[in-house]
């Protein structure tokens, strides 16, 4: 650095002041930077980023535990959560009902207890979540390439090339989905990757829609103007100013829709479009679950079947959530116009 | 900042691992099972004792049932829907009563006997004398002749032309005398004598108005214990008592049919008394139960489920018999044609365990085809395959298949039917968006590969499910039949001559041609005396038994929740309001 070479002591002192001592601000610097301001999002992608490696570990976890994701015993059905017990006995607070349960499952700790068919809820949790999570984010991936190339053509090109891709994208929304639905169970086996396929070619329709128009606004602007009255190329201009200036909206619709793809996934296990039973996934986990929350034990009248409703759905609503809030803030650091906001 | 944000993250990862590999202290095994009853089975039908009493019934009351849907026309010709034969059934007579319990045909309507031909083609019912309309009239042959010869008149369009099928003539020999001449004997057929009479003295004797009859909508002549007061569409229908009722005047005052969509709403409203009896849906019943004022009616049902295990190649469909009704050599399942792998599937299922968890306790399992709602016909002696692992086992490694090289699935190793070292590879389906259905797939899926099996199981769109049913390609399939009836005769599911690839029920492609002249045979007993039918229908069972081309899962059950208003409620699996007109209000 320049100035620490300087000889004047006043020079020097303003030289250790550390204010003065960063380095130049970039954009993607300055996105960051923000971003570690933001404890919500971060709070955000650890919890994502903690679902996505215990998902992964799933076959490793289940092999501690000792029990498959689609092993039934349908004796030991029902079982509620083992973790509270297990604190409970851990603390001395109840030694009996821990070990009780124990007992029941052979020695395996559910630690979430049972399905209706006795299988184990947190192993199914993990594996059902490589499959929601793969799917969402393969078909959300899929949905992105394809929405944001064919949208920013469209908007950014406009005349005769919008038109026509507009009369495309109106046909094939014009199309019934369940019509869609029904052919494709015709043609192919369900199966996680035609799932994916599926979902993703259908998807981008909005996602392409939505860059279209702001492409649009965008292209119109003054430095757009300014690029192209300098000789700018398309492609430059394209890369360099309009696809930037719609990343907010990307991104929020990236996430958005990643949520909704993790819904859409468990809708459509209906059609037998779904990923095949047994193989779990949070969205059918919690599907089955709907119908057994009626169940209750006839002694106590407590309800049997509340943690297989419970803990799936607060696992999907935090998820969605989790990504909806990282939309938000990568939006807040992204946006150039949110910038001199903070 | 950073770094503390990261071992939070590390913390958190950590402990969720070691939640998850945590060594266990050893389990304590307790003998004494925790009871986890998800619904009470409550398998006996309630008896009541019906003591005669000596201070005359209570009058009065009114009893209100509640509805999904509501009947579309009252004529007992032209209706098809349940909803609609409720309200009709109060008000016009038939030939032939029904067992509320067997299901049996039995003379408690208007015919009070009947004598049957030596060939069993020509029956000649008498019947009840002094029956009389509420108009006056009185109820006699013409009736009966006038509306069976409506059904088959051009000027009528009734979804009832069947009932006609088979039957040569219909003549009245005098006014309390019917002979019905047939063309062959079918006993199954009878019921079709079953509908109900209309007024014959208030229509033109053209049958020029039936179709347009003001009647239809209010039918205000009666013979039954009810007549037609007022109905408002999509809301209620009511009727009042009928003081000429020939079996005796009901003591209550009139029944209401009320419309409530809402099966919550139905249930919130019998518990409130608002209405007095409605279906259960199975997660309504711990409410209904727990309830002091209500009363839960669960009977058998007549419908079943159970995984068809198709005899025939898949790949190879062939029809049952040939043009010629000769029997056509199937080609054999290279599996399932192996009685020995029917019968360990069989042996390998946890009945209780599917019933209790899978079907939450609204089943009970049974042996064969016929089911106890048909009283006369079913055998209670035989026994339902027990869940027994060992033997299942046995049965497989006896048969030839054995897991030689230690992977968990057996291979064909000497066995009857497949290649050698064929792995024992079975296809399970379903059809997918049933919940029930899918849980018993990988539960049969997880019982049955723990002994060896290699099961595939998928849960496919209805419709595609069923065009492999139909088309025969398929190797097992979970399904069920339902509303089979108060005839015991099914041979559409098992005689040769319904194994047509694309259309028929014998989609299993069983066949035994023992088990085709049976069926003939049960059918074509001359008067159709249940005793004999019977012999014929234990045999059929038993057959069924061994040679498991179904593997029988559960029967249904059906739930009716109703009100502890009236004293002397019988209620049986084929009829609710059998003996109506004897209740009376409870003090």
């Amino acid at each position: 650095m320049t100035v620490a070479q300087a000889d004047s002591p006043a020079l020097a002192s303003l030289a250790a002041d550390p204010q003065l001592q960063r380095k130049p601000r970039t954009y993607w610097s300055m996105a960051l930077q923000s971003l570690r301001r933001d404890l919500v999002t971060l709070i955000a992608f650890g919890f994502l980023a903690i679902m996505a490696v215990l998902s992964l570990l799933a076959p490793v976890i289940a092999k501690s535990i000792g029990v498959g994701p689609n092993d039934t015993n349908p004796d030991n059905a029902f079982q509620q959560p083992y973790l509270g017990p297990y604190i409970q006995w851990r603390t001395g607070q109840d030694p009996i009902r821990a070990p009780l349960m124990l007992g029941k499952s052979g020695g395996v700790p559910h630690w979430l207890g049972t399905d209706q068919l006795g299988r184990d809820q947190f192993v199914r949790l993990l594996y059902g979540g490589r499959v929601s999570l793969g799917i969402a984010l393969a078909a959300a991936a899929l949905t992105l390439i394809l929405g944001v190339t064919i949208g920013s053509v469209a908007g950014f090109f406009g005349g005769a090339v919008d038109d026509l891709i507009m009369w495309f994208i109106n046909t094939l929304s014009s199309i019934p989905g369940i019509y869609l639905l029904i052919i494709v169970t015709a043609m192919f086996k369900p199966n996680p990757i035609t799932l994916t396929l599926f979902l993703g070619l259908l998807g981008w329709i909005g996602t392409a829609r939505l860059i279209r128009g702001n492409v649009f606004k965008v292209r119109a602007l003054d430095f757009v103007l300014a690029a192209r009255s300098v000789g700018t190329r398309n492609a430059r201009i394209m890369f360099q100013h309009v696809i930037p200036n719609s990343l907010p909206i990307i991104i929020v619709n990236a996430a958005i829709d990643i949520g909704s793809l993790i819904l859409a996934e468990s809708a459509l296990s209906f059609l037998g479009l779904g990923v095949q039973p047994p193989t779990a996934t949070w969205g059918s986990m919690l599907n089955r679950a709907r119908n057994l929350i009626f169940l209750r034990d006839p002694e106590t009248g407590a309800s049997l079947a509340l943690h297989l409703l419970s803990i799936p759905g607060i696992l999907i609503t935090l998820t969605v959530l989790a990504l909806y809030l990282i939309g938000d803030g990568l939006r807040d650091a992204l946006d150039p116009m949110m910038k001199n906001l903070r | 900042m950073k770094n503390r944000r990261l071992s939070v993250l590390a913390a958190l990862l950590i402990a969720a691992m070691v939640l998850a590999a945590c060594p266990q202290p050893t389990p304590v095994v307790e003998t004494v099972k925790e009871t986890v009853v998800v619904t009470q089975v409550v398998t006996q039908t309630e008896e009541v004792v019906v003591t005669p009493t000596p201070v005359p019934p209570v009058q009065g009351g009114v009893w209100v049932e509640g509805s999904s849907a509501d009947a579309t026309i009252l004529n007992p010709i032209l209706a098809s829907d349940s909803a609609s034969f409720d309200v009709l059934g109060w008000f016009f007579p038939s030939l032939l009563g029904q067992d509320p319990f067997s299901g049996a045909i039995v003379p408690t309507e208007m015919a009070a006997s009947w004598d049957v031909s030596e060939d069993g083609l020509v029956w000649t019912f008498h019947l009840q004398d002094g029956v009389m309309w509420s108009d006056g009239e009185q109820v006699n042959a013409d009736d009966f002749k006038f509306t069976y010869d409506a059904i088959g008149s051009d000027l009528v369009e009734t979804p009832r032309k069947a009932n006609l099928d088979n039957i040569e003539s219909i003549e009245v020999l005098d006014p309390l005398t019917i002979q019905v001449t047939y063309a062959e004997v079918k006993c199954d057929a009878l019921n079709n004598l079953g509908l109900g009479w209309l007024p014959s003295h208030l229509y033109a004797e053209d049958f020029s108005d039936v179709m347009d009859s003001p009647l239809n909508e209010e039918p205000t002549v009666s013979a039954g214990p009810f007549i037609f007061n007022e109905w408002t569409r999509d809301d209620n229908s009511t009727v009042l008592r009928n003081d000429g009722y020939w079996k005796g005047a009901p003591n209550m005052d009139g029944w209401i049919y009320k419309i409530v969509p809402d099966p919550g709403a139905r249930l919130a409203q019998l518990q409130t008394g608002e209405l007095d009896l409605i279906g259960v849906q199975p997660e309504q019943l711990t409410t209904v139960q727990l309830d002091a004022n209500l009363n839960l009616h669960k009977f058998k049902d007549d419908g079943y489920s159970y995984i068809g295990l198709n005899q025939a190649n898949p790949a190879n469909p062939q029809a049952g018999q040939d043009e010629d009704g000769n029997l056509v050599e199937q080609d054999p399942h290279p599996i399932l044609s192996d009685l020995a792998v029917r019968q360990a599937i069989a042996h390998a299922l946890d009945y209780d365990a599917i019933i209790s968890k899978v079907y939450l306790g609204q089943g009970f399992q049974i042996a064969s085809n016929v089911l106890p709602a048909v009283g006369w016909a079913h055998d209670p002696s035989l026994q339902p395959y027990a869940f027994d692992t060992e033997l299942a086992s046995q049965i497989l490694d006896d048969a030839g298949w054995t897991d030689s090289d230690e992977d968990g699935v057996r291979e064909c190793n000497g066995c009857a039917t497949a290649e050698e070292g064929a792995t024992l590879t079975i296809r399970l389906q379903t059809n997918a968006g049933n919940t029930t259905r899918e849980d018993l797939g990988a539960l049969v899926q997880d019982q049955l590969n723990g002994i060896g099996f290699d099961i595939q199981f998928e849960a496919i769109e209805f419709g595609t499910l069923v065009g492999e049913l139909l088309g025969q390609t398929f190797d097992m399939v979970i399904i069920g039949w339902t509303g089979l009836g108060t005839d015991p005769n099914d041979d559409s599911f098992w005689h040769s001559k319904f194994d047509t690839p694309g259309s028929g029920f014998n989609f299993v492609s069983y066949q035994n041609p023992r088990i085709d002249e049976l069926l003939e045979q049960a059918v074509s007993v001359p008067g159709c005396a249940t005793e004999e039918r019977a012999t014929f229908y234990h045999e059929i069972q038993q057959i069924i038994n061994n040679d498991i081309p179904y593997v029988f899962v559960t029967g249904s059950v059906g739930n009716t929740g109703y009100s502890k208003k009236f004293n002397g409620t019988n209620p049986g699996p084929w009829s609710f309001y059998h003996n109506v007109e004897t209740w009376s209000l409870a003090q």
